[in-house]
């Protein structure tokens, strides 16, 4: 470090050492990037959640067991309410999952799920705004039960006295949701990809 | 001795009003001063990584009630607020504890690793990249030891003072000082 008698400010300044920043950064990068891959292989679960409205969900089908689904009210910040379909799954799985997500300027698009192996989350809840399937198939399905009373998914319950309905088992196929609100539990993402720009 | 005195204190005087006369120069100088005797990117860029890691469950606050969310995250989303909070943290101990710098530096390197199954894939990568980034600068930084180069100047007026306080306990110019005075 020849260059450190080149300052000549009052007080101690410092600067930063790029053979330390090397050794610290990279053992921290090649473990970043061993769970990367783990998550990639569907090996680890991660925990999702996201809110905000610039989110969409793509899947060419959805299929779960434990379905609830009621309305709901999001006020967004300025004051506007939106009515919402919150859908609540205890077990889904979902192939060829695709995730966008813009964070300002930037739009991350995410996939998984599409090599065999599909996706799967436990207790995912959506609030979407829209949500469109070419087909959907229901078993068990109770419609018009008070949404206070639903029991499919442990915890989650609507406001009492609305208009709720839940079924053991779900099937939608070429789901694509414009949501609000996503979180997950756990989801486990086999063959991740993600990359920059672009929609679902 | 004693015009010699008064006349170093006048000096001093006149060095302290003359700063505020230009102003300008003088705030960036200090905020660069301040920025370069500790690590502030790598703090800077560890706030940053916690603000992205909690702005994605946390924009929500604003559409939801605050109960209401909490009770959708559960357990896994709680983790990950409580990571960004930590990393905002560390980030903010970095500047103001520089002396810690290895160990806030590895903690936010930690928790960066720990965001990825944590909490929205480390924000989507994003918020694991600076925090990662963030806290090997801090571990990196190290302050110069230029210190002594700086002080050399002020020695002279500091012996200077002491002489101040021998006159005034011998005694011999006390009435002296104000009258020499011009």
């Amino acid at each position: 470090m020849s260059d450190a008698t080149s300052n000549n400010t009052q007080r101690a300044a410092g600067k930063v050492r790029w053979r330390r920043f090397a050794i610290a950064a990279v053992p921290a990068i090649a473990v970043a990037g061993t769970l990367v891959g783990l998550t990639a292989e569907g090996a680890i679960a991660s925990s999702v959640s996201v809110s905000g409205k610039a989110f969409t969900i793509s899947a060419s089908q959805l299929s779960g067991t434990g379905f609830e689904q009621f309305g709901g009210m999001v006020t967004e910040s300025n004051g506007t309410p939106h009515p919402v379909m919150v859908s609540a799954i205890h077990d889904a799985h979902l192939t060829n999952l695709c995730q966008s997500v813009t964070l300002g300027p930037i739009t991350l698009r995410l996939t998984a799920g599409d090599a065999g192996t599909p996706v799967s989350a436990q207790n995912m809840i959506v609030d979407a705004d829209s949500q469109t399937g070419s087909s959907a198939v229901f078993s068990n399905i109770t419609i018009g039960q008070d949404a206070g009373t639903l029991t499919e998914v442990p915890g989650i319950t609507g406001p009492a006295g609305t208009f709720g309905q839940q079924a053991d088992g779900v099937t939608i196929n070429n789901l694509s949701q414009d949501t609000w609100l996503t979180t997950a539990g756990t989801f486990t993402l086999p063959h991740l990809s993600v990359g920059f720009g672009g929609g679902c | 001795m004693t015009t010699h005195d008064a006349g170093s204190a006048l000096g001093a005087d006149a060095g302290f009003g003359s700063t505020p006369a230009e102003p300008a120069p003088l705030k960036p100088r200090r905020w660069r001063a301040w920025r370069r005797s500790r690590p502030f990117w790598g703090g800077l860029l560890l706030v940053l990584a916690g603000l992205e890691l909690l702005a994605i469950p946390l924009s929500g606050i604003l559409i939801h009630g605050a109960i209401k969310l909490v009770i959708y995250i559960g357990i896994g989303g709680v983790f990950g607020v409580l990571i960004g909070v930590l990393l905002i943290a560390a980030g903010i101990m970095l500047w103001v504890n520089p002396a810690h710098r290895a160990f806030y530096g590895i903690v936010g390197m930690t928790l960066a690793i720990a965001s990825f199954p944590a909490s929205n894939l480390g924000g989507f990568f994003l918020g694991m990249l600076l925090a990662i980034i963030g806290g090997a600068l801090g571990y990196a930084w190290t302050p110069m030891a230029a210190a002594p180069v700086a002080a050399g100047p002020d020695w002279p007026a500091s012996f200077e003072e002491p002489s101040a306080g021998l006159d005034l306990i011998t005694g011999t110019s006390g009435d002296a000082g104000p009258m020499a005075h011009p």
